[in-house]
């Protein structure tokens, strides 16, 4: 009653196949991680010379590395919409699945660096979303493993799988944890007054002619905890980084935010940055704003990725002649 | 032969879908992410790498929409399968391959570049060859002679190290405009003096001139700007945009201009996303009257990235009896502007 | 170790000193602010593989240059302000095993793709066209690394 064509782009292997009630009409694959688009409508061609008459299109969702997974989904859906037909989306490891016999197993496929995309069977039904872990991870588990390799996701079963599951309209994106981790000897902590002496040091250090003084940074410090706060960052117990906030009535002003040099693009810019924005968020201000001296490329890009977008520029602030940048970011 | 042709443009940050018929344009639809996105000072791949798959549908039927046309109509699908973004590529050529295979219609994968000279056959009356070609976009600067627009480009010059439309957006960043850099600085400048700051035009003087005398560098003009800032800490924006755009305008008409006096050809045709610009718009007629060479520039909303130049290209590669291309493009990132239609 | 560059020729050279040095599968990590040379840097590079149309890829972020081995030139600068995720969905980790990468301003995104890796740091010297240039690396692969 119905002819299905098949699609799975989300693994190395590219595969197609055309299913006329339940007959296999065609059903072909070529392995090459990286030439999804060039294979897939070669394979459909061949398949359109043996039926070209299709009622559907079911397509292998994921997950998978994207740029493969981007082409089979673009792909069918384009397809479907050429020939004013349906399409569904299975998720692919579904159909590396469903031919294995075991009770208790795992489906598992590459996602690169070491990492599996896999999913856990038990009783042929899948145990909860496909998730993506380190490799020795899942062995733990010790549950029998199916890997890609071996097994690939079978266009047919995805046609076998449409007919009783339901269809997963967007692709399975999994995201792997964030790039960014803090390194992990780094400790964040309240600043004290005994760290102010370092911390006028560093401040000289780096910012030279503009650097507060040692009686402007007791100055500040003598406005916490009641309407300001202020952190550093410590590595094997000596401070390489500090950042501080102050608590206006609707707004917060970030009035530092350092690290030193040999420190520099680890990530602890970042976390201060987000423990600052976390303390202003608590006390429901409605924006942070800050500012840093025009030209100053190197730590913009890190402002505007938390949401900070300039709003003006004062002049003659730091110094005369030169231009402050302010920046500010809506917390509501 | 009137063939209706659905053009695919998806190199980079657009999704972009343009229908022709012949040379008329029937609809041009490009779903962006510059704007959602404007405020993280540039454009967010992750989501636009999601966002070309999530708009292409949704294009592709606005396009026919708009057009009021069917995909069944359809005569010929053109796609844009180099240069460009390997990933954003991909989307647009496996769409256009399935639109092909399922119509049982040709497809032609082109070039980029080649597309946004051929979005001009959309507005001049006649195919003016031999031309010299200036095309100027984010990704590219180059100096052509355009014997053949469809089977026989050559690259006179090039950019030896930035784009363009690539310096805009660093020397805008610089100066704290914003993203994307052109339209913003072209707007600054319009308030500022082109004369009061004169940064170097890279290239244009003695020992280059005989090394490089088609090429561009904007690199150099980049680092002037970026120390003129740090030198001059109360700078006027308007003047510093003003100065820099003319920097740039000047070398670019130039050296094209050049291009036309020295091979005799006295036609020019100006293309990219950077020929919206109003200031090269402007100094361009100017010293093509002069210098009596004949300029074609398309309208500025058909200079950026679109699908109708895509389609464009591909109606003309219909007119010369070009041969379309094999199922199974292989969409290449590096394409060179001398790769017009795929085999 | 650190050395010093005198002119736009001198800094091709090392990158093809460099580049003599490459195989398939190494990652190179250009830091260095705008005008600092990394696609210069790289251009000499890509010379020892007989790529030559290599300029700057900051619009279009990556480009990938067919050979044996694939050279993949990379500007994250626009994924810097973006969410961390935005390296990898470019998804070209698929390319490692055929392929030498160049990436500038890679150095925040570069441990998504490998832990072995060469970091060149640029820096603008005292003189108009000069160059301080550090390299550094990073796992086995480069251990004892020298130009």
């Amino acid at each position: 009653m119905s002819t299905v064509l098949a699609i799975d782009t989300s693994t190395s292997r590219t595969s197609v196949a055309i299913v006329k009630n339940r007959e296999v009409l065609f059903n072909q694959f070529h392995d090459d991680p990286i030439a999804h688009g060039e294979v897939l409508p070669k394979l459909v061609a061949k398949a359109l010379e043996v039926e070209s008459e299709i009622d559907l299109v079911v397509i292998g969702m994921g997950p998978g590395p994207f740029t493969g997974l981007r082409s089979g989904i673009a792909f069918g859906q384009s397809f479907a919409l050429a020939r004013g037909i349906k399409w569904l989306g299975i998720c692919s490891l579904d159909a590396m699945a469903v031919k294995i016999k075991e009770i208790d197993f795992i489906v598992s496929t590459d996602a690169r660096r070491k990492e599996r995309f896999w999913a856990r069977y038990i009783n042929s039904k899948r145990d909860g979303q496909p998730k993506v872990s380190k490799a020795n991870e899942i062995l733990k588990l010790n549950i029998p493993i199916f890997n890609e390799g071996e097994y690939y996701p079978d266009p047919v079963q995805l046609v076998e799988l449409s007919a009783t599951n339901n269809s997963i309209l967007t692709p399975i994106y999994i995201r792997k944890p964030d790039a960014y981790p803090v390194p992990k000897d780094i400790k964040i902590r309240a600043m004290t007054a005994l760290d102010l002496i370092t911390v006028s040091g560093i401040e000289k250090q780096v910012y030279q002619k503009s650097a507060w003084s040692l009686n402007q940074f007791k100055e500040e410090f003598s406005k916490v905890p009641k309407s300001a706060q202020y952190l550093v960052a410590e590595l094997a117990g000596e401070v390489i980084g500090y950042a501080g906030i102050v608590f206006n009535i609707d707004t917060a002003d970030i009035h530092t935010l350092t690290v030193i040099d040999s420190q520099r693009r680890k990530g602890i810019g970042r976390e201060l940055l987000k423990r600052m924005i976390d303390l202003a968020r608590s006390k429901k201000v409605n924006a942070v704003l800050l500012e840093m001296r025009l030209g100053n490329d190197q730590a913009r890009p890190l402002y505007e990725q938390m949401g900070f977008i300039e709003v003006m520029q004062r002049e003659n602030y730091y110094a005369p002649g030169v231009t402050a940048v302010v920046m500010r970011k809506e917390l509501m | 032969m009137s063939p209706l042709v659905l053009g695919i443009e998806t190199s980079c940050d657009e999704t972009a879908v343009g229908i022709v018929k012949d040379r008329t344009l029937l609809s041009n639809v490009i779903s962006s992410s510059v704007e959602e996105h404007v405020r993280f000072g540039g454009v967010v791949p992750e989501v636009a790498s999601r966002a070309h798959l999530e708009s292409m549908q949704q294009v592709i039927k606005q396009a026919l929409f708009e057009a009021k046309v069917k995909l069944s109509d359809i005569d010929a699908i053109s796609v844009t399968a180099g240069p460009g973004l390997i990933g954003a590529l991909l989307v647009g050529v496996s769409s256009a391959s399935a639109l092909a295979l399922a119509l049982n219609k040709p497809i032609y994968g082109v070039n980029h570049l080649n597309a946004h000279i051929a979005v001009d056959a959309l507005s001049s009356d006649a195919k003016i060859q031999p031309s010299i070609g200036l095309l100027v976009s984010g990704g590219h600067s180059s100096i052509l002679q355009i014997n053949n627009l469809v089977t026989d480009v050559v690259v006179k010059g090039s950019t030896i190290d930035d784009a363009a439309g690539e310096a805009f957006d660093k020397v805008a960043r610089i100066m704290g405009l914003g993203f994307p850099g052109g339209p913003l600085i072209d707007n600054q400048a319009k308030l500022g003096s082109k004369d009061a700051i004169n940064f170097p035009r890279a290239l244009t003087q003695g020992n280059d001139i005989e090394k490089n005398k088609y090429d561009f560098s904007f690199s150099g003009l980049k680092t002037a700007v970026s120390r003129y800032l740090a030198q001059n800490p109360n700078f006027n924006r308007a003047d510093v945009a003003a100065s820099f755009q003319e920097a740039i305008v000047d070398v670019l008409i130039s050296k094209s201009l050049l291009a036309c006096k020295d091979s005799g050809i006295e036609d020019l045709v100006i293309a990219g996303g950077v020929a919206a610009n109003s200031r090269l718009r402007e100094l361009a007629k100017q010293r093509c009257e002069v210098a009596k060479v004949r300029l074609r520039i398309p309208p500025a909303a058909l200079c950026t990235d679109n699908g109708a130049m895509v389609a464009a290209l591909g109606s003309l590669a219909i007119s010369e009896g070009v041969k379309p291309s094999a199922i199974g493009i292989s969409a290449d990132s590096a394409a060179g502007v001398d790769q017009i239609v795929w085999a | 170790m650190k050395l010093v560059i005198d002119s736009i020729e001198q800094m091709q050279l090392l990158g093809k000193k460099i580049g003599e040095q490459l195989k398939t599968g190494d990652v190179v990590v250009l830091t260095g602010e705008l005008g600092s040379g990394k696609t210069v840097l790289t251009q000499g590079i890509a010379s020892k593989f007989g790529f030559k149309d290599i300029t700057s890829p900051t619009f279009v972020i990556s480009r990938i240059h067919k050979g044996i081995p694939n050279l993949v030139h990379i500007d994250a600068y626009r994924l810097l302000e973006l969410g961390s995720n935005s390296f990898s969905d470019l998804d070209l980790e698929s390319y490692l095993s055929t392929s030498v990468f160049v990436i500038e301003w890679g150095a925040d995104f570069v441990t998504t793709l490998t832990d072995e890796y060469l970091e060149i740091k640029l820096e603008l010297g005292e003189r108009d066209n000069q160059r301080v240039v550090e390299i550094l690396g990073s796992g086995n692969r480069w251990a004892g690394f020298k130009v």
